[in-house]
């Protein structure tokens, strides 16, 4: 599998690099700002872009328009966004940008070096991935009247890792679940909570799912 | 009273020999005393004001022409020769008003020009012709030459007169206009007059008309007299008005009205005071920058105690008047004081609050410098350290390690872990980041989920000016800080609503009220939102819960 990284520190890039190379990822360029990685990518698209959020010169959110440019000219290329803060807001925008193979961790992540090799992968292979402390954030923050205290503590863990972007096999394979288990939770939360029903197996339809999950969560308790 | 004295003298003199029939002749007659008259009146009443003197003369001139009924031949002489002076003294009048002083070289020229041609020409004409009739009355069979030339010549330069007149007209600014409207018409009218007359005694047409025209002659110049003392008077009179702008100025305290009353007074529309402010710039009474010009008859200095107050910018044609503005700026010297006072605080108002705002504004700067540093720095270096010790843990797994070690590394990655943590969770509190890029309702929707208790929102996904929202953004998170610690809610409720030219927010709790407005969190929050020109009202009762409302300007 062929990545590239951009990382405006240079130290923190070449533990990256030194990390991934070691975990059998080929690490085909790096750069340090928005234009340098698009000019890479342009020349010879790999699987997967690790983009960090905050590029210069404004270090800003240079990182998500490198993103919604790649998503434009490469449809095919993952992008995994490493963000400083576990800002829902930014997740949600990068999930606008289409439909698959795409990751959203915060940067403290690339510490858990299997949980960020996982995330490469599967957002190479299409899948969408969400750090769990934003869903967490969301999940958990506080509600007058909170429609997830309908659901069982079980129906809770299957629905966070939904909102991960874990398919049902996935979720099922994490939770030592038999899928068919799994997919009856599925079922029950979208009845409880009033989510649209939507086979799950599909590369495609875990994005949809994401997407209405977290907008669900962000939306409920929050409107005056 | 001596002049009056004379003119009756004149009177009688010429009573017993008048050449002409009594409807022309006593208004001819009455034509000096009504100068005489009227001058004395102005005289006495503005003895500065040469006008009076003028018109005096004028008055008594107007009967030297009488010493020719006597046929004395010293007094006959001298009427003849004179007898066209008092037209001269009429034209010096006229354009010496309103102060009784010619002001330019160009009318001085008209007017020695015209002493000149009528005295010259009679003369001569009292040398060559034979035999001498009396003006006026006389048949004109015998008149010589230097008759035409004569009419002509005072034709030339009362035209010139009465150009020079159009043009004052011409370039004078209202008041000027207003005070002498009178006196010029009146001054024209008998011009016109006289020209007219002139022209047609010239050309000799009817001798029938002679009469009638001589009339309406003595009759347009009995009234002329006193349309100028009128004029005069009106100056008097706008003096008085100082009064009634003593009682406007203490009706109203508003600087404001200042301007309105002066203008009013002295008749000038477009005067414009100058507050004089102690770095010497002039400004209006709502602060606004006032150029002051050079030309020192479109200003008046206002002192008091022999500082320079303000100054007045009026009209150049006050310059005339200084009696009236001398009076007009002692009667409001106090009430400009007061007006350069509150400008000179409002000012000082503007700048400590434009210092206030660059202070936050550099307090902001610095958050945001510290937090880049943090996040460019430490951050990515500790990262960058995890990283290694996690290499370091897998290559040295079970190999060489003692299970202590093993442990202590175990220990040292998960502190490390938690540094990171907390120091990520401490940047973002110093200086949100979703700020500047997602907006207000992005970092809203932060704090909510962050919040240890249900926070509802409703914010408008608009952006605001950086710095408004940054002000928004303090509000909201010191008035949320707040209700944790110490309303005892178990809800919040923030909203921004987008009013025109004003942005209000709003933060509410459930809790337990009684807010302390003096406490140092809700002082803090009003500073700042003062600092930006907003205002922050508290309702907190003893019944519990708490609104804090912040209404911010903004311009857009």
């Amino acid at each position: 599998m062929q990545i590239m990284i951009a990382e405006d520190s240079g130290l923190l890039r070449a533990m990256l690099m030194d990390l991934f190379t070691r975990h059998g990822i080929q690490v085909t360029g790096d750069a340090e700002t928005k234009d340098g990685i698009l000019t890479l990518i342009d020349l010879a698209p790999p699987d997967v872009a690790v983009l960090d959020i905050r590029l210069p010169p404004s270090h800003s959110d240079e990182g998500l328009q490198a993103a919604e440019a790649i998503r434009e000219r490469h449809p095919d290329v993952g992008l995994l966004v490493l963000s400083h803060y576990a800002e829902t807001s930014y997740a949600i925008r990068l999930l606008q940008n289409g439909s698959r193979g795409l990751g959203y961790l915060v940067k403290d992540r690339v510490q858990d070096t299997v949980g960020l090799i996982d995330a490469i992968r599967r957002v190479a292979r299409g899948e969408v991935v969400i750090d769990p402390e934003v869903v967490q954030r969301v999940m958990y923050r506080r509600r007058t009247a909170d429609p997830l205290e309908r659901l069982t503590r079980a129906e809770r863990t299957v629905l966070e890792l939904m909102a991960e972007g874990l398919s049902n096999s996935a979720i099922a394979a994490r939770l030592h679940y038999a899928e068919k288990t799994i997919e009856k939770r599925v079922t029950a939360i979208n009845t409880k909570l009033g989510l649209p029903h939507s086979e799950s197996n599909g590369r495609t339809d875990v994005n949809v799912r994401v997407l209405a999950v977290l907008t669900y969560l962000r939306r409920i308790g929050t409107g005056l | 009273m001596a002049a009056v004295t004379e003119t009756a003298a004149a009177l009688s003199l010429t009573a017993g020999a008048r050449p002409l029939s009594w409807p022309v002749w006593l208004p001819l007659q009455l034509v000096g005393l009504s100068f005489v008259v009227a001058g004395v009146i102005a005289w006495r009443r503005e003895p500065a004001n040469a006008t009076g003197r003028l018109m005096a003369a004028v008055g008594l001139t107007w009967y030297l022409g009488d010493l020719q009924v006597g046929r004395q031949p010293v007094l006959f002489a001298i009427g003849f020769c004179l007898f066209y002076l008092p037209s001269a003294i009429f034209t010096h009048l006229i354009l010496a008003l309103p102060t009784g002083r010619l002001q330019r070289r160009v009318e001085w020229a008209v007017v020695l020009a015209l002493y000149a041609s009528v005295t010259a020409t009679q003369v001569l004409r009292y040398l060559v012709e034979d035999p001498r009739e009396p003006q006026v009355w006389g048949s004109g069979r015998y008149m010589s030459v230097w008759g035409p030339v004569a009419t002509w010549l005072g034709a030339v330069c009362i035209t010139a007169a009465f150009w020079l007149v159009v043009q004052r007209w011409w370039v004078a600014g209202t008041p000027v206009r207003r005070r002498l409207a009178v006196m010029w018409s009146a001054g024209a009218v008998a011009g016109v007059v006289a020209l007219v007359w002139g022209i047609l005694g010239v050309a000799h047409p009817w001798p029938a008309m002679q009469a009638p025209m001589l009339l309406t002659f003595a009759l347009v110049l009995i009234v002329t007299p006193f349309g100028i003392l009128a004029g005069l008077l009106r100056v008097r009179l706008a003096r008085l008005g100082v009064a009634t702008l003593v009682m406007r100025l203490q009706e109203s305290a508003d600087p404001g009205h200042l301007r309105d009353a002066l203008s009013d007074v002295l008749g000038d529309p477009g005067l414009r005071i100058g507050l004089r402010m102690e770095d010497g710039r002039f400004v209006d009474s709502a602060g606004g920058r006032v150029e002051v010009p050079a030309d020192p008859r479109r200003v008046t200095v206002v002192a008091r105690h022999h500082e320079h107050l303000a100054t007045l910018i009026h009209d150049p044609a006050l310059s005339d008047q200084a009696p009236l503005v001398e009076a007009v700026v002692a009667a409001a010297s106090l009430a400009l004081e007061n007006a350069r006072l509150l400008a000179e605080q409002r000012l000082q108002l503007e700048e400590v609050r434009a210092s206030r705002a660059r202070i936050v504004a550099a307090a902001d700067e610095e958050r945001s410098r510290i937090q880049r540093d943090l996040h460019d720095g430490a951050q990515h270096r500790l990262l960058a350290v995890s990283l290694m010790v996690g290499r370091l843990r897998e290559e040295l797994a079970g190999n060489v390690l003692r299970p202590e070690q093993q442990r202590m590394l175990t220990v040292v990655a998960a502190q490390l872990r938690d540094i990171i943590r907390e120091l990520r969770q401490l940047t973002e509190g110093i200086d949100p980041p979703a700020l500047n890029e997602q907006g207000l309702s992005a970092v809203v929707e932060m704090l909510a989920e962050r919040a240890p208790l249900p926070v509802k929102f409703a914010v408008p996904g608009r952006r605001w000016p950086v710095s408004l929202e940054r002000t928004a953004y303090f509000v909201i998170h010191e008035a949320l800080s707040n209700v944790y610690k110490h309303a005892g809610a178990t809800r919040a409720e923030v909203s921004v609503e987008d009013a025109s030219h004003r942005l209000v927010v709003r933060i509410s709790d459930d809790g337990v009220g009684g807010a302390d407005p003096r406490g140092s969190g809700l002082r803090g929050l009003r500073d700042r939102v003062t600092t930006v020109g907003g205002t922050m009202r508290i309702d907190s009762g003893r019944l519990g819960g708490t609104t804090i409302t912040a209404e911010l300007p903004c311009k857009s």
